[in-house]
Formats: structure tokens, sequence, C-alpha cells
């Protein structure tokens, strides 16, 4: 053929694909119409098909033209009425679109395609409709009619008077109308309700029910009932609009798609139709899909696979920002080549950021050309939903969703398979036959749902089912009956280990294998296939209810943005999205901002205390670390980060008391990655970190996809390979619980209940006695040696930081033994009124969250605030506060002084019902200067606000509380019009999303998580407006 | 159906203006009248009736059933309007039989 020839040819092609799937998805619509139908469909679907025979035509090819001039001919009669698009007919239709598109992909061969049996069909269609139906023997039998509850109606009527309606693609109802209720007393006639009953119905047959009437010599009954058996194009809902008849009277008993007469079985006693007795069914798979933009249709079914042109559709926008980038590109290029004689550095650096930007735009345009929706996937499921149900004599609804989700065309292109096979599945397996279903109290109509997301950096593609669900039980039967396994080991299974059986070469449990899916090829072809991609795929079941298949797939192929860190001799990779920040720790910091709890390692930040792991350890790679004077690198061995020994090997691990014993040597830094996902926020350590990079996502090999902790690979810029982190796979890996969001109270470890804990410092001062301090006040822990302490005045004070810090000693103030002097000496740092102040500990035990119950009275005196009982051992808890005031009450004077505003200290009304808090926040509030009013409950404050002795600036008040919560509390405040202008802040241990939505709703105008001091006080000044600053 | 009338046991009645509910009652009793003389088939003459309502129709129906209980009687009508006539056909009151 001549070069013009192979191009008009694949042009034809081209074209006439595309027109094809268009064409199906109309023809579709166009069985379905009923009434309303668009003439416009039909029109368009004419003139494709008009045009592909006239340019078939002109090419030679013959047969195409052929078959194309035979399904005009059917087109343009439905196109004038003449013919109905019964549900015959459009079979046909399709049918023969279905070869066409089979011929436009094998063109080369489309001309000796045999396409007489289509032909014949188109042609039957003609003549069959317009010959006048010939009655046969079945048409005369008598058959009875039941409303869909059995009740018999209709006593032997002429089935050819209904078939013939059917035929014609009416639905057929019986219509229970009253005279006088449903047409008189809505103020028509009856002659009306007959005039309009003929303009849209045909009548079938009729009688009205004497039944429960009385006689002529009795009063007149109130009303008629009249009984219509009727044909009309109308649906339930339009035919009993129209006839005003509420639609429980409107009994739908047969549809084109859903005859119970085609069965022709001669004996009228046979009324009941095979699936269902008279059910209302709206049998007709819709789908509900939006507009499918239909790009590319499915493969071509013929034996020999022709290569076509790969090509894509480009929004023409896309291209011109191409083109322009393209040009910005060169400029910037010529820019810099025009730069390189006359080197100035600040010159080349705006040059080559251009470049730079320039670069990536160009990169994410490239991309988009790519991307295509994942809707052109989709939108050959309803044809197959339809055929399939059909086949099956199940009635099924396609739900599609997110059509608009974007793919790249190597994915799209790939998925198509898998998919068809899953939703073949769903219907096939999945879903039960009608009368199973309506058995077991569900709708007769199932209904499978076909869905793309973005979700978790992916895209999720599912395919649900409200189905039977998948058996287990029969899934091990069938493994150990196909010799896959022992019964012990069938056993041994957990159901979603069975569940996953689908996916072993081999395994089909349909009980006949269905041509339509499953010949033991399919589930593991799909997940190979998934696989392949780089993605996952999973199952989800439950008896009874249905199940969904899970399919994840990663936007390979899509450039990352992402932190290169180093272990050992390996870079890896960490996603951008999942980095909060970067955090390098220098090496005098590391052993107080790294400590130990519950054996496991954490890092203090900010007052938070987070997990930590070391990269090291999760992967099983050997870390590195660099001798003080760098020059040999080893493997690390230290047991714990905060260890700085160097050098040595140790076997036994160090007991934690002895965590005052670590000696700071080497001068390593730590640096730490803190990342975040799935609700994991946790550090990881690393030997060190590099520079941020773009990479490409490639996926892992086959060897390597079961490690959780990786999520792919990709080549750095040297030519190495770095392998991607798994964020939430490395923090399952690890058993890093997740916490709870309320981290702020410095607890490692969530407590799922909403006890309130306590975040404590444990520690001994004579060995025998232990003491607590709440963790939320601890600024810092300091170790110094005992020539860092001097004695003035019978008080210690610490030099520190160019400061005199004074020093408390526990004993001195409370019922305590002395301790052994040591050296060094442990000294808490905390503030108090502003300044600061030291604690002596002298041997730290732990750090942990503590939610027993604190007995405020037993063991109470100054400067104890009360204790609680650890594992056996009674704990005192020190108030920091209280010895800082009662060493120097001089300070919290000063504070007081500068807390007044407005001529008046500022008073505030706390509620909250534990005692331990209620004197903690009162102690830390008045440190501040504030006036505290505390009450036990909501109740209480309520009323003493209504006491009105006090005018109060502020409410603090807690949020569960008996009697009135701080909700409550919150509320009537904010509804009473002489309180609601009383700020309200809510402190509270419940700090999830909902707990501060509800707060919030309530009216709270500040939330705050307790024990954050600072933050507390902070948000305090914020509302009162107080602009003098903590000093 | 054929019909077999004799007589003594069919007649006659022509009501005059619409049989609407206002109005029905003397229709009633004109019809109760009749089958208390004993006539087992009565036939409406309906040319000089352009309207009936639902309750005007409920008369005509409870009286087919009086009349179908007494020996296989019926109530029929002629020389109805087109709209009337189609009226009683949906009703089936045009000679066919009723199901009970």
């Amino acid at each position: 053929m001549s070069l013009e020839q192979d191009e008009l040819l694949s042009a034809f092609v081209m074209e006439s694909s595309e027109n094809l799937s268009d064409i199906e998805s109309d023809l579709l619509a166009l069985e379905t119409a009923d009434s309303d139908l668009d003439p416009e469909l039909v029109n368009r679907v004419f003139r494709t098909v008009h045009s592909m025979k006239g340019t078939a035509n002109f090419i030679g090819l013959k047969v195409i033209n052929e078959l194309a001039h035979e399904s005009e001919n059917v087109l343009n009669l439905i196109r004038s009425d003449e013919l109905s698009p019964t549900p015959a007919v459009v079979e046909a239709l399709l049918a023969s679109c279905d070869q066409l598109k089979a011929m436009v992909d094998d063109i080369e061969n489309s001309n000796s395609v045999d396409v007489s049996a289509l032909v014949a069909n188109l042609k039957s269609c003609i003549s069959g409709e317009a010959a006048p139906g010939a009655t046969s023997a079945e048409d005369d039998e008598g058959v009875d009619v039941d409303m869909p509850n059995g009740t018999l109606v209709f006593l032997d009527v002429r089935q050819g008077d209904i078939t013939c309606r059917i035929s014609a693609g009416m639905n057929v109802f019986i219509v229970e109308v009253d005279l006088v209720v449903d047409v008189d007393e809505k103020g028509s006639n009856p002659v009306e309700f007959l005039r309009g009953f003929y303009k849209i119905a045909e009548l079938i047959e009729s009688y009205v029910d004497t039944a429960g009437l009385g006689e002529l010599h009795e009063p007149l009954p109130e009303g008629i009932g009249l009984k219509i058996l009727a044909g009309t194009k109308l649906d339930s809902e339009g035919f009993s609009a129209a006839l005003g008849v509420p639609q429980e009277r409107v009994h739908l008993i047969g549809t084109p798609e859903d005859n119970p007469w085609t069965v022709a079985s001669p004996t009228p006693a046979v009324s009941a139709p095979p699936a269902n007795s008279g059910a209302v069914a709206d049998a007709a798979p819709r789908a509900k899909s939006e507009a499918a933009s239909g790009q590319k249709p499915s493969k071509a079914k013929s034996s020999a696979p022709v290569r076509r042109e790969s090509t894509v559709r480009v929004n023409v926008e896309i291209l011109d920002h191409l083109m322009n980038l393209a040009g910005e590109l060169v400029l910037a290029r010529n820019q810099l080549l025009q730069m390189k004689d006359q080197t100035s550095e600040r010159d080349i650096g705006g040059v080559s950021a251009r470049v730079d930007q320039v670069t990536s735009e160009l990169q994410d345009a490239i991309m988009q050309t790519r991307m295509q929706e994942v809707g052109s996937v989709f939108n050959k499921f309803p044809r197959v939903v339809r055929d399939l149900v059909k086949k099956l004599g199940k009635q099924c609804e396609l739900e599609v969703i997110g059509q608009h989700v974007e793919l790249d065309k190597t994915i799209i292109e790939a998925i198509g398979d898998p998919l068809t096979h899953l939703v073949r599945n769903s219907v096939d397996h999945g879903l039960e036959m009608p009368d199973v279903r309506t058995a077991a109290g569900k709708d007769p109509c199932g209904k499978v749902c076909l869905k793309a997301f973005h979700q978790g950096g992916k895209i999720n593609i599912s395919i649900s089912d409200d189905g039977a669900g998948i058996s287990a039980a029969k899934l091990k039967q069938k493994a150990v009956s196909k010799g896959l396994m022992s019964e012990e080991k069938a056993t041994e299974l957990t159901d979603q280990e069975a569940i996953n059986l689908i996916f072993h070469p081999g395994f089909s449990t349909a009980e006949q294998v269905s041509d339509v899916s499953g010949r033991g090829v399919g589930m593991d072809v799909v997940r190979t296939n998934i696989l392949n991609l780089g993605g996952t795929v999973e199952v989800e079941t439950e008896l009874g209810s249905g199940s969904t298949v899970l399919i994840k797939l990663p936007l390979t192929l899509a450039i990352m943005p992402s932190l290169i860190v180093r272990v050992g001799r390996s870079s890896f990779a960490v996603p951008q999205t999942n980095i909060n920040e970067i955090i390098r720790i220098m090496s005098d910091d590391v052993a107080e901002r790294i400590k130990r709890v519950h054996d496991a390692e954490v890092l203090q930040l900010r007052g938070e205390l987070m997990p930590i792991i070391r990269l090291s350890d999760a992967l099983g790679v050997d870390s590195f670390y660099e001798s003080k004077d760098g020059a040999e690198a080893s493997t690390d061995r230290r047991h714990d980060l905060a260890d700085r020994r160097e050098g040595e090997e140790h076997e036994e691990h160090p007991p934690r008391e002895d965590v005052a014993r670590r000696e700071c040597n080497t001068s390593n830094a730590l640096s730490v990655v803190i990342v975040e996902s799935a609700g994991h926020r946790y550090g990881v350590v690393v030997d060190s970190v590099d520079d941020p990079q773009e990479i490409v996502v490639k996926p892992l090999g086959r060897h390597l996809r079961g490690i959780e902790c990786l999520a792919g690979a990709t080549v750095l810029g040297d030519g190495s390979i770095a392998l991607i982190l798994d964020v939430t796979g490395i923090a399952s890996k690890c058993q890093l619980r997740v916490p709870s969001r309320d981290t702020d109270t410095g607890g490692a470890v969530s407590t799922a209940d909403d006890r309130e804990s306590q975040s404590l410092l444990i520690f001994t001062n004579h060995p025998e006695e232990k003491f607590a301090l709440p963790a939320s006040f601890i600024t810092r822990i300091e170790r110094v040696t005992k020539d860092q302490i001097d004695s003035v005045g019978g008080q210690f004070i610490l030099q520190y930081r160019g400061k005199s810090l004074p020093l408390i000693t526990i004993e001195d103030h409370i019922s305590a033994r002395a301790p052994e002097p040591t050296d060094p000496v442990n000294v808490v740092v905390f503030s108090a009124a502003g300044r600061e102040c030291g604690v002596i500990v002298p041997r730290l035990v732990d750090i942990r969250d503590v939610d027993a119950e604190v007995d405020a009275e037993t063991l109470k005196e100054p400067g104890i605030i009360g204790s609680i009982v650890v594992e056996n051992d009674a704990i005192r808890i020190i108030g920091l506060l209280e010895l800082a005031h009662i060493l120097k009450p001089d300070w919290f004077e000063e504070k007081k002084q500068h807390a007044v505003k407005r001529g008046h200290d500022i008073k505030i009304l706390l509620a909250e019902d534990s005692s331990f808090f209620r004197s903690q926040m009162t102690k830390v509030l008045e440190s501040e200067g504030f006036a505290i009013t505390g009450c036990e409950d909501g109740l209480i404050a309520w009323n003493t606000l209504l006491r009105r002795e006090t005018e109060f600036d502020l409410v603090v008040t807690d949020i569960e509380m008996p009697n009135m919560n701080g909700l409550e509390l919150t509320r009537k405040i904010k509804t009473d019009p002489e309180f609601k202008h009383l700020p309200v802040i809510a402190v509270t241990s419940l700090a999830r999303d909902e707990d501060i939505a509800s707060g919030r709703a309530a009216g709270v105008d500040d939330y705050q998580v307790k024990m954050d001091r600072a933050k507390l006080i902070a948000s305090i000044r914020k509302i009162i407006g107080d602009c003098v600053s903590v000093a | 159906m054929n019909q077999e009338t004799t007589a003594s046991k069919e007649c006659i009645v022509r009501p005059e203006g619409p049989i609407t509910a206002a109005r029905c009652e003397e229709f009633r009793q004109e019809l109760q009248d009749k089958v208390d003389e004993g006539f087992v088939e009565i036939a409406v003459n309906l040319e000089a009736v352009d309207f009936i309502d639902s309750r005007g129709l409920s008369v005509f129906v409870v009286c087919h059933k009086t009349l179908s209980k007494k020996k296989k009687g019926k109530i029929r009508v002629f020389n109805a309007s087109d709209d009337l006539k189609k009226l009683f056909q949906i009703m089936s009151l045009d000679g066919q039989f009723v199901v009970e």
C-alpha cells in the first residue's frame, strides 16, 4: 500500500476504535432509555456508523462496510420510530459493534472475516418487527397473573396479550386503584382518569373487585376497588405519578428484561416466573458512572493480535505549555553558555536557579502527558457486567467511582485484564442468585462497586460486592482436597491466611469451573500482574456480607523528593512527605536527651518523649561511627546510644540505674531524622544525613518484596543504589505502638483509656525511699561535680551557665533520710515564678507514665503533693513549686505584682475533679500571680459563678467531671448573657481530634492538654491580653 | 354473552342528568325498587346521562352484585357515550363475569 493509504488506514483505525467504544455506551443507554429516549442518542450512533461505512468503503474494507451498512439500516429505522429498540435489537447491534471493533483491531485481515450470521441477525430484526405478530398456540394460552405477594389477581389472561406488550418494550403492571379515594376525592372523575390512563398505557385486563362491597339495599360503599392489568413504557415511579395512584399499589410484574413469560411453558399454572414470583425487579444493570472519558478501547479479542501504534491523547493546552517551557529552557541554557566565560558567582546562581525551575516544570508537564484517567479502563465494565448478568440470570448494579483518578499509561494498560477478572469474579462467584439473596433478606439486585482513589501515597482500586463472601472453611477444604497441604496444616491456618489461598495457582472453588471466570488460572495471574507493576493486592471478606479486593498501585515512574541518609556503607532514601524534621544532637547533649523508657530508647524533644530506633538495627545493617580523631571508622557496637564509651565491647547490658555513670568521650554528634506516617511519629538514628534529592522510584526485585521496611529503590547520581525506606513498615517491624496524639505530657507509651496519667521522674533520695517529680515540670537534668556547688549562707547554690541556681535538698524540707553524698551530683532544673531552681536527685530510677490514683491525703506534708503506689512501693510526689516557695517566697511575691492587670488581680475559676491536679494547677497558676478559685466539678463551678461573689476573668476547666462536665459548663457559660464574655480554657488529657472538635463546638476558647504548664500560662496570658512577659 | 331476557325479568331504566354523589341516592332507590319488584336483569339507558362520578358508579357495582347473587342476574348499560362506554368496559360490567 502506498504511504498515503497507510496513513489513511491508521487514521481510520484510530478514529474508529474511539468511535466504537462511544457507540457501545450509547447503545447500552438506548436499551435502558424507555420512554424518555433521547433522539439525539440514536442520531449520534447512526451518524457514526454511517461515516464509518463510508470511509470503509472508500478504503476498500468490504466486510466492515457490509456490517456497518446493515447496522446502519437498523439504526435508521429506530431513528424514524419505525423500529423499537427492544433488547433483542440492541443485542444484535452490540454484537455487530463488537465484531466491528475486532475487525478494526485486526484491520489487515478484516476483509476475510465472515459476518454472515450477524448480518442475518440484523436483517431479522427489521423483518421480525415489521411482520404482524403471528399468534402461536402459546399466545392463546390463558395464564394466571399474581401480585408480588402471591395473591392471585387475574385468572386466565390470554398470554399473547401480555407478551406482545413486553416485546414491544413495555412494562406490565397490576394497578389497584380506588375510584373514590384515588380519583374523585382528588378532584377528578372516572372518565378523566381513564383518559389519562389511555394516554400512557394499554389495558390488558381489568375488573371491579366486588368482594368487599355490600348490596344494593345497603348504604353505598365508601370506595370502589378497580384492578387493572396494564402495559406501559413508563417505569413504576412514572406510571404511579401519571395515574395519581400511590406506588404501593402499582406493582411491576414483568419487564422486557425480566419477562416472566419468555420461558414459554405451555402449562398456564406456571404463573411464577423462574427467578422470582412476580417480584418487583429492577433488573436492568444500571451503570451509574458519570460520563467516562473513554480514551482507549479495550484490547481486541482477535486471534492474531496485531501491534497497533501506541498513541496517547494529550490535551492541546499541555502541549502548548510544553512548548513554552522548552523555549524557556533554551533561553536559560543560552544564558548559561554565555556565562561560562564571565564567571560571576551571583549571576550563575540566578541563571542556574532558573534552569532548575524550568527543568522541573518541564518534567512535570511531560509526566502529565503520560497520565490517563482510570475511567478509560473502567468504562468497559458496564458492558461486561451486563453481559455476564444476563448470562447467569443474576441481577446486579454496577457502581463506578473515581473515573478521574489518573494513572501512568503503562499501568492503565496493564490493569485492564486483572480488573476484568476481578469484576467477573465478583459477579460470578461473589453474588448469589436473586432468590438466594431474597431468602437471606438481601435486595435481590446485587451491588458491585468499582472504586479508584488516592490513599497513603498510592492509587487504590477496590472491587467490592455485597455477595456471599468467601468461606475460609471451604477454602481450607479445597486446599486439602487438591493436595496443596495436609489437613493439620490447614486447620492451623488463620482465616486470613485461608482467604489468601485464592491466590494460589491451581485454585478455584467454583462448583463448576464456569468459562466465565476461574479455570484455576485466575487469581494467581492477577496477583502476579499486579506485583509486576509494583503493587499489592489483598482480599477482605465477610461471610454473608460480601468481599472486597483492594489493589494498591504505586505511582511508578513518579519522581519523589526524598532525603538521602547513610548507615554504614549504604545509602537510603527517606520520602520527603514522611519527614518532620532533622535533628543533630551534639555529643554532650546525648546523655540527657536520649533516655531509656521500658527498654526502648526515647528522645526528649521539646518536652516530648519520642521513640527512636536505630536504622542499623531495623535493617540489620552495621552502623559505623568514627572515633574521636576520625582516624578510623569501625562498627558501632554500643548498646546504648547514650553510651559514649569508645571502642570497647560490652557484653552486659548496663543496668538502668547506672544512667548516671555514662561518660562523654567521643565527639560524635547524632543525626536523627524525625519521621511520621499513619499516626506513627518517631526518630530514626542514622550515621549521617546527605542531601535531599529527587529520585525516580523503582519497584524492588522479587526477592526483596517481602521486606516491610523497604518501599522501593532508586539509582543515585553517582550510580550507586539507594533503598527507599517505608516509614510505616519500619514502625511496625520495630513494634512501635501508635502513641496517642497526646504526647505533650511526656509519655512514650500510650494509655488507651482516658484515665488521667502523669509522667513522673522517679528517683531515690536515700536508697530506700522513692520519690517522684512530675516530668512536665522538669526543664533539664544536669550532672554537675561537687565543686560546682557552693554553700552560701546555709544554702546550696550551683554555678550554672553564668548564673547562680539555688538548690533544694529534699531532706531539708520534708521528712526524708539524708542520702549518701555522690559525686557527680544529679540536679533537676525547673522553673518557678519565672526563675530557675534546682533539686538534688541523688539517684535517678526511671521516667514513666503512671495512671494510678494519686493519694493526696495520706503522706501529705508541705512539699509533698501526694503519693502513689507503683509496684508495691509507696512513692511520694514532690511539689516542686511548694519547695521553691518555701525556699524563695520573695520570687512569688514579685510575680504577683507583675500579674496585676487593670488594677486588680486576675481571677481564674478552676474546675477540676481530681484534687491532685487541682492543687497542682492552683499552685502553678498562683505562682504566676493569678488568683485561683478551685472547684471540684462543673456544677460547683457554675454555682460559684452564679453566686457572683467574685468577678472572674477566666475559666479553666477539666472536661471529665461528675455532675457537670466541662463541655456542659462551657455551654452554660457561653449561652448565658451575663457570662458569655468569660473566656474558657479546657485543660484535659483527652486530646483526640474529636475531643478538640467537641470542645470547640461547645464554645471553648482554647484547648490545652494536661499538664503543659508553659503552654497553659501562655494561653491564659494571651487571652487576658497581658503584655508582661515571663521574666 | 348472549342475553336471555324474558320480558318479565328484565326492565329498563332511563335516568336523566348526571349521576353523581349528590344525586345517586335517587338512582339507587329506583334500582332498588326494580329489584324488589322481582326483576333479575336491569338494563340502563344512558342516552340522557352525560356524566357519572365514582359514587354514581358504585351504584351500578353494588346493583350488579346484588343481581348476580340472585339467580345470576346482572345489570347492563346501553346508549352510553364513548367515554362512559370505556368506563364500563374497564369495570368489566359490559357483560363479562367478575372474578370473586
